[in-house]
C-alpha cells in the first residue's frame, strides 16, 4: 500500500457540501454581515439556515443577473453576500454583471458554484466549461476542494479573505476523505499528498480521489507516482508545480471540467515558461457535459469521460513514455 | 499582471488580483495600506500585526522595455 505525507488520512467518502455547510454556518454565526443570496436554489444546510438565518437570506429568484447586482450592491455597503447556484446559472448567465459590478471594483462577494460531469441533471445543467471561463477574470480567487475537510477549511478561509472568491461545489461521486482534521489549508498553496519519483498526478476536486486510487494501481506495476493537490486554481502555486516537475519529470493533470483553460492548461502554462516537462491532460475533451445512468453497479458518466483511476493510470504510463523519449 | 499579499507569519492570502498601482484611473483599491486596513491591520487567521513593511508583497509581470522588470519578480 502507498504511503502518504503528513496530514493525509485516506478515509471513507463524504460529500464536500457538508464541509461547505459546516463552515458557512460558523461564518454566519460569527459575522452578522454575511448574507445568503438565493436564486431559486437551496443553500447548503438549508434547513438550518431557514430555521436560524431566515432574515439573512435574500431570494432573487431565477434572475441571476439581478442576483449578481444585488450582491454587488450589498457588498458595496459592507455586507458579505454569498451567492449559491449552479455555475452555469449563477455565474455564466451573470458573467458580465459579475465582471462589471463585482470584480472590477473587487467587491467582497463569495460564490458557491456547482459544476461537473456527474448526475442526471441534463445537458443544460451538466456544464463543464464555466470553471475555465472564470479563469480569465482578474481579481477572482478560485478554489476546488478535494474533500469535505478541505471544503470546510477553504470555505472558512474564503469568508476570512476580503475579496471575491468562488468555491466549486463539484458534481461528482462523494470523494474519499483525503485530509486529517489538522490539515493546514492555505488559499493559493498546493499540497503534496505523496512525492513520488516516476510521475506526478496534479489533481483538483474529486479527481484527487481517483488519483489516490491510481497510485495503488501503478504501484503494482512498479511505478512510484506522486499526487499534488492543487485546489486553488487562482492564484496557482507555481512553486509547488515546478517542484513536482523537477522531482518526477512527468506530469499528468486531472480535473472534472473542460480540459481547455482549466487546471491542465494552467499547469502547462507554468511549466512551459519555467520548466518544460512532458505532460498529459485529463479532463473533458471539448465536448458538452450530459446526463448518464448512475447505479451502484455502474457509473456511466465516469466511464464515458474516462475519469477512473484505471484511466488515470493509462495517462501516467503514456506520460512516462513521453519522458523517456525526451531523455 | 497580478499582485499577491500574504501574512508574514502564517502565510494567509490577504490580497490577490490586479497589481494595485497598475490601473491608470479609478482604482478599486488605492494602495496596499488600504488592503491591510480592511483587516484592521491584523491577520484574521493568526492575529499577526500587519503593515506594508511586514507583509509579503509579490508582483508578477513580464519584463518590458520601460521597466526592465523580470518575470515573476
Amino acid at each position: 500500500m502507498a504511503t502518504w505525507n503528513e496530514h493525509v488520512a485516506i478515509g471513507r467518502p463524504a460529500p464536500t457540501v457538508k464541509g461547505i455547510g459546516r463552515a458557512m454556518k460558523a461564518a454566519f454565526l460569527k459575522d452578522p454581515r454575511a448574507l445568503a443570496i438565493l436564486e431559486d436554489m437551496q443553500f447548503p444546510e438549508i434547513e438550518w439556515f431557514t430555521d436560524n438565518m431566515f432574515d439573512r437570506m435574500i431570494e432573487c429568484g431565477i434572475a441571476e443577473q439581478n442576483g449578481a447586482g444585488v450582491a454587488a450592491a450589498l457588498a458595496s455597503e459592507g455586507f458579505i453576500p454569498v451567492v449559491n447556484n449552479f455555475l452555469f446559472a449563477g455565474m455564466s448567465r451573470a458573467y458580465n454583471q459579475i465582471r462589471q459590478s463585482i470584480l472590477v471594483d473587487r467587491f467582497n462577494v463569495k460564490f458557491i458554484a456547482r459544476e461537473g460531469v456527474w448526475g442526471e441533471v441534463g445537458i443544460s445543467h451538466a456544464t463543464i466549461e464555466g470553471w475555465g471561463s472564470l479563469r480569465v477574470l482578474p481579481n477572482l480567487v478560485m478554489i476546488n476542494p478535494a474533500d469535505a475537510v478541505e471544503a470546510e477549511k477553504a470555505t472558512e478561509a474564503m469568508m476570512q479573505y476580503l475579496g471575491p472568491v468562488v468555491i466549486k461545489q463539484e458534481m461528482s461521486p462523494d470523494p474519499f476523505t483525503i485530509f486529517s482534521e489538522d490539515y493546514p489549508f492555505n488559499i493559493g498553496k498546493a499540497y503534496s499528498l505523496r512525492d513520488g519519483k516516476d510521475a506526478t498526478i496534479i489533481a483538483a476536486g474529486y479527481l484527487v480521489t481517483e488519483a489516490v486510487k491510481a497510485v495503488d494501481l501503478l504501484e503494482k506495476d512498479g511505478l512510484d507516482v506522486g499526487v499534488l493537490n492543487v485546489s486553488t486554481l487562482k492564484p496557482i502555486d507555481e512553486e509547488a508545480i515546478v517542484a513536482a516537475a523537477e522531482r518526477t519529470g512527468a506530469i499528468v493533470t486531472a480535473e472534472n471540467s473542460s480540459d481547455i483553460n482549466g487546471l491542465g492548461d494552467a499547469v502547462a502554462c507554468v511549466l512551459s515558461e519555467k520548466l518544460p516537462t512532458p505532460l498529459v491532460k485529463v479532463g473533458v475533451e471539448d465536448e458538452f457535459g450530459q446526463s448518464g445512468l448512475i447505479t451502484p453497479e455502474r457509473d456511466e458518466l465516469m466511464e464515458h469521460f474516462a475519469f477512473s483511476a484505471a484511466d488515470l493510470a493509462v495517462s501516467v504510463k503514456e506520460c512516462i513514455k513521453k519522458k523517456e523519449r525526451v531523455r | 499582471m497580478s499582485e499577491k499579499i500574504n501574512c508574514p507569519q502564517c502565510g494567509m492570502l490577504l490580497y490577490f488580483g490586479e497589481e494595485i498601482s497598475r490601473r491608470l484611473y479609478m482604482r478599486a483599491i488605492p494602495d496596499e495600506a488600504a488592503v491591510l486596513a480592511g483587516y484592521g491591520n491584523v491577520c484574521p487567521r493568526c492575529g499577526a500585526s500587519l503593515s506594508v513593511d511586514s507583509v509579503k508583497i509579490e508582483i508578477k509581470r513580464r519584463a518590458t522595455s520601460k521597466e526592465g522588470v523580470t518575470h515573476g519578480s
